[in-house]
Order: C-alpha cells, then sequence, then structure tokens
C-alpha cells in the first residue's frame, strides 16, 4: 500500500486532501503571527519611546524586500499555472524563481540590514521596540527559508513531473508569508 | 480468524497479494518507525502511560511533604523547598501535555478516526511519524530538563515571569529553558497531528457517510484539534519571547525594561483556558460512545450536543481572564469575563443532561467501561459546578489561589485524563490488542480509584475554603493553617492518594497480562454498530480492509435497538 | 525582474499560448498594482510629514499604510491565492483565526497598552519609558546618521540639538515617583550619562 493510502485520495468535502491541509496550517500560522503582532501593535499603540526607536527602521530597505515578496509571489502564481497546464520543467523554473526571490530577502536582511541596525547599536536587548522587531521579522524570515526549502523538493519533484498538485500548495504557502510581510512592513517600516 | 498470540496485531497475513511490491515490513519499520495509524497511535499510548509514572512519582513526593513535613520520603528523599515547586510544576505540566493529550488525543485519535470513518489510514502517513518522532523529542527534552545543573524548572506550569524569565529568581538557568523548548515542540506535534486528523475525518469518510453519521468521538477530537489550533499560537509566540527574556535579557515581560508580566499571562491563558475544552471533548466523546453500547440507545440529541459543543468551543475563547482576576487587569474586564464564564457552563450542562436522557429508559449493563463513563458523568459534574464559584470575579478574589481551584481542576482534570482514559481503554481493548481485560480486575480497579480519588480531593475543597493557599511547601510556616484539624486532612488525601496509586497496580496488571494471555476478544465484543468494529480481524491489520472491502455508510453509528429487528443492533455498514 | 517580460515571449510557441498568455498577462497586472500600491503607502506618511500634526495626519497615515496593506492582501487572497474560489467553510475557518486574534487584542490590550490602572500608576512602567525617551533623544541628537530615516516624527527627534542643551529637557520632569526608586539598579546614572 506504501505511503499513499486511499485515505489521501478521497475528498467528501470536494477539495483536495493536500490543499485542504494546506489551508488548515495557514490558519493556525494566522494565530502564531497574530499572537505577535497583537502584542507587538498594544504596545506601540500607547509607548511613546517606541516611536523614537521605530524611526530607526531603514524604510528604503524595507519597500525594496516588500517588492521582492511580491514578486515572488508572482513568480509561485506564475508556477502554479503551469503546474495545472502539466508543464512541469516550467513550473520548476518559476518556483526556482521564487526560491531565488526569498534568497534576495534573507541575503538582504541577513546581510545587509541586520548587520548595519546591530553595527548602530540596535541589538535585540536594546529597547523593547528592537526586541519586537527581531523577534516578528525573525519569525517571519525563518518562514521564508523553511518554505524556500520545501519549495526546493517540490520544485525537484516537478521537474520530473511528480506530484504537480504541490505546486499549488507550496505556492498558498508562500503567498501566506506574502501576506504576513505586507501587514508587518507597514508596522516596522512605515508607521513612525 | 482471531490473530494467534504471537502476531497480536494480525498483521502480515494475506495483504501482500495487491501487487503493489509491498515487502514485509521489519521489526524496526513496524514498531519503531511505523507510518500506520494504530502503530502511532500505540507509541503515543505508551510514551503517555510513562510519562504519568513521572507525574505521579511526582505527586506521591511532594503529598508526602505535604502531610509529613520534613521527612525523609521513602524512594525519593527529602524535599527541599525548591525540589517541592519542581516537583509540583512537572506534575502540572506532565499530566496536561504529555499525559492527557498524547493520551486522548494523539493515541485515540490516531487508532481511531480512520477505523471509525472507514479509511485505511490517516491522510498523511508521514507526517504522522513526523508528529510522533517531535513529541518523543519534547519528552526527552523535558526529561533532560530535570538532571541538568540548578535542576527542573519550578515556576508553575503557568510560567509567570518574572519569575520564569529571570534565573536569579527561578533559580533555574537551563532547566527553564529547556521545559520552554520542551513545551514548543510538544506544541508543534499538535499541531502537526491536527492537520492529519481535520483533514483526514473531513476528506477521508467512507461513502455515503454523511456529517452527521460520523462517530461522536470523531467530531470532539477534530474539534479539540481545531480549538488546540486557533488557540496556541499567541502562546507559541510568548514562549518565543520568554526563552530570548531567559536567554538574551531582553524585557519582553520585565518592567523595567518597558515590558509587561500581564502580556505572558494574556497570552498564556487566551490558550490555556480552551486547552482544558481541548482535553475535555475527547473525553466527553469516549463517554457518548460508552453509554450509547451499553443501554442499547441513540445518542439523545446527536445534533444538538455537537452544536452545543461547537459553541462551547468558540466561548471558551471569550473566558481567558478569569484566570487573572485578581493580577492587576482592568475590573471592566473582569466583569465582562465573569459573565462569559458563568456562560459557558450551560453548553456543557446541556450536554450532560443529554447524557443523562441517552441514560434514560436505556437497557443498562454495567460493564466497565460504563462504570468509568458514569462515573466520569458524576465527578465532572461537581468539578464543573465548583468552577462556578470560581468564575464569579467577587468570589475568586477569596478562592484565587487556595486549594479550592486546585480540587476544581482536580474534579475536572482526573476525570478527562484518567476516567476518561480508562473509560476508553476498557473499551476498546479489545480492538487494540484483539484480547479481553479482565472485568473483575477491571471493576476492583474502578471502585478502587473512583473512591480514593473522591477521598484525596474532597478535603482539599475544605481545605481552600479554609484559606489554604496554593504553592506552598510547609503548612507548619502558617500558624492558623496548621491547625490539626487541616494538617490531618491532608494527612487523609495523602493517604487515599497512596491507595489510588496502589489500585493502579491492579490496573496495569490487568493490561499487560491480558495484552499477552487475556482470552481472545470475538469480532465485536460489545455488539456496536460502528465501522471499527466491522474489520476482518479484530485487530486490524495493514489497511484496517482489504481494498476492496472496504466499507460503505448506509446509516447513523447508533442504531441499537431498532423496533423490527432481530438483533438489537444495526452496524453502519450493513446495507439491509 | 526580467521573468515579468520573459514569459509572454517564452510561451508564444505553444500551440494554446493565448489562454495561458492572458492567464500570465492577468498575474503580471495584478503584480504591477501591488507595486503601485506598495509605492503609495511608503509615499503616504512621506506626504502626510507636510501636513500639520493631528488628527487628520494620522488618520491619512492610517489609510495610506494600513488601509493600503489591506487592500494588497485582499488582492493576494484573491487572484494568487484564489480563496474565492474555495467551498465557503474554507473561508469562515480562516476569518474565524483572524477574528480570534482581534478577540485577543480586545481582551489584552486594555492591560498592555496602558501600564498604569484607573486609580493607581505604575512607576516602574512609566520610568522606564521616560527613560527610554531620554536615551533616544541624545542618541538622536549625537550625529546619528546613516540608516537613519525621519520618515515621520522628525521633529522632535532631536535633531539640530547639541548636546549641552539636553540636560533641560530629558525624561526626567516626567517621572512623577522619581524621587522613591532607591532600588532601581538599572542602566539609570541620568547624569553621568551626558557627558
Amino acid at each position: 500500500m506504501g505511503f499513499r493510502p486511499i485515505a489521501t485520495t478521497r475528498s467528501a468535502t470536494g477539495v483536495p486532501t493536500g490543499k485542504l491541509a494546506v489551508w488548515w496550517l495557514l490558519a493556525s500560522e494566522v494565530v502564531i503571527f497574530g499572537g505577535v503582532l497583537m502584542s507587538y501593535l498594544m504596545h506601540r499603540i500607547n509607548h511613546v519611546d517606541w516611536t523614537y526607536e521605530a524611526a530607526h527602521t531603514d524604510v528604503r530597505i524595507g519597500t525594496f524586500n516588500t517588492l521582492v515578496l511580491l514578486t515572488s509571489s508572482l513568480t509561485a502564481v506564475i508556477a502554479h499555472h503551469y503546474a495545472e497546464k502539466g508543464d512541469g520543467v516550467k513550473a520548476s523554473n518559476y518556483l526556482l524563481l521564487t526560491i531565488g526571490g526569498a534568497v534576495t530577502f534573507a541575503s538582504i536582511k541577513f546581510g545587509i540590514e541586520w548587520p548595519t541596525e546591530i553595527a548602530h547599536g540596535f541589538t535585540i536587548t536594546s529597547s523593547p521596540f528592537w526586541s519586537f522587531y527581531y523577534v516578528a521579522a525573525g519569525v517571519h524570515a525563518a518562514h521564508v527559508i523553511v518554505g524556500a526549502i520545501i519549495m526546493g523538493f517540490v520544485a525537484y519533484d516537478a521537474r520530473q513531473g511528480r506530484d504537480l498538485h504541490r505546486v499549488e500548495n507550496v505556492g498558498l504557502y508562500w503567498h501566506f508569508v506574502d501576506l504576513v510581510w505586507i501587514f508587518l512592513f507597514p508596522l516596522l517600516y512605515i508607521a513612525k | 480468524m482471531s490473530a494467534p498470540a504471537s502476531d497480536p496485531h494480525g498483521h502480515g497475513h494475506g495483504h501482500d497479494d495487491h501487487g503493489h511490491g509491498h515487502h514485509e515490513p521489519t521489526f524496526i519499520e513496524k514498531f519503531v518507525f511505523p507510518t500506520d495509524h494504530k502503530y502511532i497511535g500505540m507509541q503515543y499510548m505508551f510514551t503517555g502511560m510513562a510519562m504519568a509514572l513521572f507525574g505521579g512519582f511526582f505527586v506521591y513526593a511532594f503529598r508526602m511533604q505535604l502531610a509529613f513535613p520534613g521527612i525523609n520520603v521513602p524512594l525519593y528523599g527529602h524535599v527541599s523547598p525548591l525540589e517541592y515547586n519542581a516537583l509540583v510544576t512537572n506534575h502540572g505540566t506532565i499530566m496536561i501535555f504529555w499525559v492527557a493529550m498524547p493520551v486522548l488525543i494523539a493515541a485515540f485519535g490516531n487508532f481511531l478516526i480512520p477505523l471509525m470513518i472507514g479509511a485505511d489510514d490517516m491522510v498523511f502517513p508521514r507526517l504522522n511519524r513526523l508528529s510522533y518522532q517531535i513529541f518523543l523529542v519534547s519528552c526527552l527534552v523535558l526529561i533532560t530538563s530535570w538532571f541538568v545543573p540548578g535542576g527542573g524548572f519550578g515556576g508553575a506550569w503557568t510560567a509567570y515571569p518574572p519569575l520564569s524569565s529571570n534565573s536569579e529568581y527561578s533559580l533555574t538557568p537551563l532547566g527553564s529553558t529547556l521545559w520552554v523548548v520542551a513545551v514548543a515542540l510538544e506544541f508543534a506535534a499538535f499541531l502537526l497531528g491536527g492537520i492529519n486528523f481535520i483533514t483526514t475525518a473531513m476528506n477521508s469518510r467512507a461513502p455515503g457517510m454523511r456529517a452527521m453519521d460520523v462517530p461522536m468521538i470523531v467530531w470532539m477530537i477534530c474539534i479539540a484539534s481545531i480549538l488546540f489550533m486557533v488557540s496556541v499560537g499567541p502562546l507559541i509566540a510568548g514562549a518565543i519571547m520568554l526563552i530570548f527574556d531567559q536567554q538574551l535579557n531582553t524585557g519582553f515581560f520585565d518592567p523595567r525594561q518597558g515590558g509587561d508580566p500581564v502580556l505572558w499571562q494574556h497570552l498564556f491563558w487566551f490558550f490555556g483556558h480552551p486547552e482544558v475544552y481541548v482535553v475535555l471533548l475527547p473525553a466527553t466523546g469516549f463517554v457518548a460512545e460508552v453509554i450509547t453500547v451499553f443501554s442499547r440507545k441513540k445518542l439523545f440529541g446527536y445534533q444538538t450536543i455537537l452544536y452545543t459543543t461547537i459553541g462551547t468551543g468558540v466561548l471558551s475563547f471569550f473566558v481567558w481572564a478569569h484566570h487573572q482576576f485578581i493580577s492587576g487587569i482592568d475590573p471592566r474586564m473582569a466583569n465582562v469575563f465573569t459573565v462569559t464564564t458563568v456562560l459557558i457552563s450551560i453548553p456543557i450542562a446541556e450536554m450532560m443532561f443529554l447524557y443523562i436522557a441517552t441514560l434514560y429508559g436505556g437497557s443498562i449493563r454495567y460493564t466497565t467501561p460504563m462504570l468509568w463513563a458514569l462515573g466520569f458523568i458524576a465527578t465532572f459534574l461537581i468539578g464543573g459546578v465548583t468552577g462556578i464559584f470560581l468564575g464569579a470575579s467577587g468570589a475568586d478574589i477569596y478562592f484565587h489561589d487556595t486549594y479550592f481551584v486546585l480540587a476544581h481542576f482536580h474534579y475536572t482534570f482526573f476525570p478527562i485524563a484518567f476516567i476518561g482514559t480508562f473509560t476508553g481503554l476498557t473499551f476498546w481493548f479489545p480492538k487494540m490488542f484483539g484480547r479481553m481485560l479482565n472485568e473483575t480486575l477491571g471493576k476492583i480497579h474502578f471502585w478502587g480509584t473512583f473512591i480514593s480519588f473522591n477521598c484525596i480531593f474532597m478535603p482539599l475543597f475544605v481545605l481552600g475554603a479554609a484559606g489554604q493557599h496554593r504553592r506552598i511547601y510547609n503548612y507548619n510556616h502558617f500558624p492558623e493553617l496548621a491547625t490539626p484539624d487541616m494538617q490531618s486532612l491532608r494527612v487523609m488525601a495523602t493517604v487515599s492518594l497512596l491507595v489510588l496509586i496502589s489500585f493502579q497496580v491492579v490496573f496495569l496488571f490487568n493490561f499487560f497480562y491480558s495484552m499477552f494471555r487475556g482470552p481472545i476478544a470475538p469480532r465485536n465484543p460489545w455488539k456496536s454498530g460502528t465501522l471499527e468494529w466491522t474489520t476482518p480481524t479484530v485487530c486490524p491489520g495493514h489497511g484496517n480492509w482489504p481494498p476492496d472491502q472496504m466499507p460503505t455508510v448506509y446509516r447513523g453509528p447508533y442504531e441499537y435497538s431498532v423496533p423490527g429487528r432481530e438483533l438489537d443492533y444495526w452496524p453502519q455498514n450493513e446495507p439491509n | 525582474m526580467s521573468e515579468a517580460t520573459a514569459s509572454p515571449e517564452a510561451h508564444g510557441d505553444h500551440g494554446h499560448g493565448d489562454h495561458g498568455d492572458d492567464h500570465i498577462q492577468h498575474y503580471v497586472k495584478i503584480w504591477a498594482i501591488l507595486c503601485v500600491l506598495l509605492f503609495v503607502s511608503v509615499a503616504g506618511p512621506e506626504v502626510a510629514e507636510f501636513m500639520p500634526e493631528g488628527n487628520l495626519r494620522f488618520a491619512f497615515v492610517l489609510f495610506t499604510a494600513f488601509g493600503i496593506a489591506c487592500v494588497k492582501a485582499g488582492m493576494v487572497i484573491h487572484y494568487f491565492m484564489h480563496l474565492t474560489s474555495e467551498p465557503r467553510f474554507v473561508h469562515y475557518f480562516l476569518i474565524t483565526s483572524v477574528v480570534f486574534m482581534g478577540l485577543f487584542f480586545a481582551g489584552s490590550a486594555v492591560d498592555i497598552s496602558n501600564h498604569s490602572g484607573r486609580n493607581w500608576v505604575n512607576y516602574s512602567a512609566e520610568e522606564a519609558i521616560a527613560r527610554n525617551v531620554e536615551r533616544a533623544k541624545i542618541r538622536d541628537a549625537g550625529g546619528h546618521g546613516a540608516g537613519h530615516d525621519d520618515a515621520g516624527h522628525g521633529g522632535d527627534a532631536g535633531h539640530g540639538h547639541d548636546d549641552a542643551g539636553h540636560g533641560d529637557d530629558a525624561g526626567h520632569g516626567a517621572d512623577a515617583g522619581h524621587g522613591d526608586d532607591a532600588g532601581h539598579e538599572t542602566e539609570k546614572a541620568p547624569d553621568g550619562e551626558h557627558h
């Protein structure tokens, strides 16, 4: 019987099993990020000192990174489009582009943005704002990296023409990661 | 077709002719790295039972200290104040996260869900295996935390900062962090497992099984998984913040750095309250299954129970700050939470009434599982009713942090974690191991446990109302609490605990002896109508049913005593 | 970002290229709108700099930064994730997650946003905040420039101040309980810090 039981092929709800599972995963991730973000918001509203600290995040890098993630969402959905048509090679290529976006995002964040901020003395302990900043952005970046790794496996399989439905599923996860950043960006960078 | 003693799971006979090229699994593949839901369920069950031994040993040690302060506890030694805190903390943490959840949800959920919905396995068997492995790692991390320098974490299972975040106060710099990491890993394991359960139950039902034909226990485990999934997020965020506070000196919960300890409390209890319903629901599910079978009656108000449960689940998110009434929260919020807390007693009470209505007029058979189910209803009612005292914020000003709270939650948690587990275990033992448990030993175990449990916790209500506060290691330091009357109640509770523990030996003997030497079970020993009893062998093999014999469902799960039929039960999968 | 232009061409040699092209063009259009929205949301607070302080400015920033974030999110959800073509129950449980986050905020923010109670002052927290503000002002006045972005509150972040003038307007006046905190041993040293 192997690892693909009959159970996996059934769909009493009409939604394919893998996709349904990803939607539930996203529901739980909403609450995880929600917890971090709500805690951040509660402090941000009334803590005067936070506005002084928040002035020092770099809007230019933040904007560029947002652009990178938006574009990677585009390549992810195009990959899904090709997977739907059965073109595993093209789907794989676009997934690789998406991974490239993830790598760009992470490199800029860990290679340029954070080292600069740390060099200027904005470490995780320097003030509560920065503690939240590093935790929120860090948890998000961890999701970006894990997502990119999983996407790598899916891209490899897709190139051989296997399990093309997973392209959509990993894409859904990726769009979610983008969504979190869409909210994180104004909170951490723009709202001064 | 019954399984021979040497191969209790009926595995590997006659299943190799699918043409899949599927080789016979090795011992390692079958028992150490299984993907079969039944084996994974067993792994969770035995791990949970082993952790219960730890949790039980800890409570033995600290209750001996409370009854006979300063004593050299046999098999343990002297209990220092620091050790007392660590014992209490780890007792609570183990029992909730490493006994109740794995056994009630992961073990029974894994074992039962595919069988009861007519599927051959969970939809993601390898993810299932990974969930268990993460869970096992979390057990090992927790156990490690007790042996590192400084000892195990002692800041209560609620881990309030600054005690939990500052090692100057907790005196357990490593233990605290390992404890938080263990809990976080356990959460990850259950999130993954929950996704598996929900997706399987939603999608992989047998043809013909409509939503209202699903056995109540499957609904309960799914709703519990959803509750867990939606509530645990803020606490995961909080756990990350707490670890950083502990190790990196950030100030998320430190007022000196602009943080707030009450934030942790909110993050914790936003999860903590739905969590108690997460463990309650499976226990009530077991009771539902058992009382229908042993009163030969349909479940009274299936849809009502279902919608009530969903309502309870939703409402459970609106009550969390009743744990924080006197921690300095805004009193106006306390008013709101009092109202919601008292309201939430209504759906649960309704559920109990519906169970009693199920029993009414039924043809009751007092088998061991039935005794446990009835015992659950009786004791849980006491627990629930005493919760109303605590839900009223005015009364809670007095009762908070007293033994009244402790007795209340043990009158709810013990029924959930132990009475519920025994209900399920004694009922599904034939399915799991192909043999029958001994009824006499089962009844001795039941009465011994039931009576001694009440003798432990009734006195604690009295002590709590008299003002005994929690988390004190020696009441001799408080003259007004060290009166002879009060101390004798403590001794009574401890002695009853020793009796309770000794009766568990009866169970363990019955359990392990019957697993290997018990009478072979017939295919449907309890004459139940649900699908799990329709597998070709009583102990299901790989894939549960042969692929060409997967069941189709024609009716609901509780068609008992249907007029005009020869048998008093009508299995779901029989066409007519 | 050359892939956005490369895809229509690469696709041209397939027999059923038109359908695919339409879809991809559609996605690229959505992406372009998202980028425009991104720039508007960043530009918003910059423009708001020129508005007078007050509710209108605050509302403007809120609308551009967060309102646009919501619109962008909605577009990603609808056009990229195709959530709207999923059965309703999927919407319901996702919305439930979001709503519960609002519930968490509602129940906790009352305690966390404002450290003091209705009838009492949280001296520890007030001092911590005042200390942080003071430290931030000193740091900003000290010629700190690289990577600094003053897209808001630029006026009072200490520009143009020099060290000597700082002693007077530091947060000391704001500490109601300043005199009684003999026990505090953290990084206070208010007088030593200035030189």
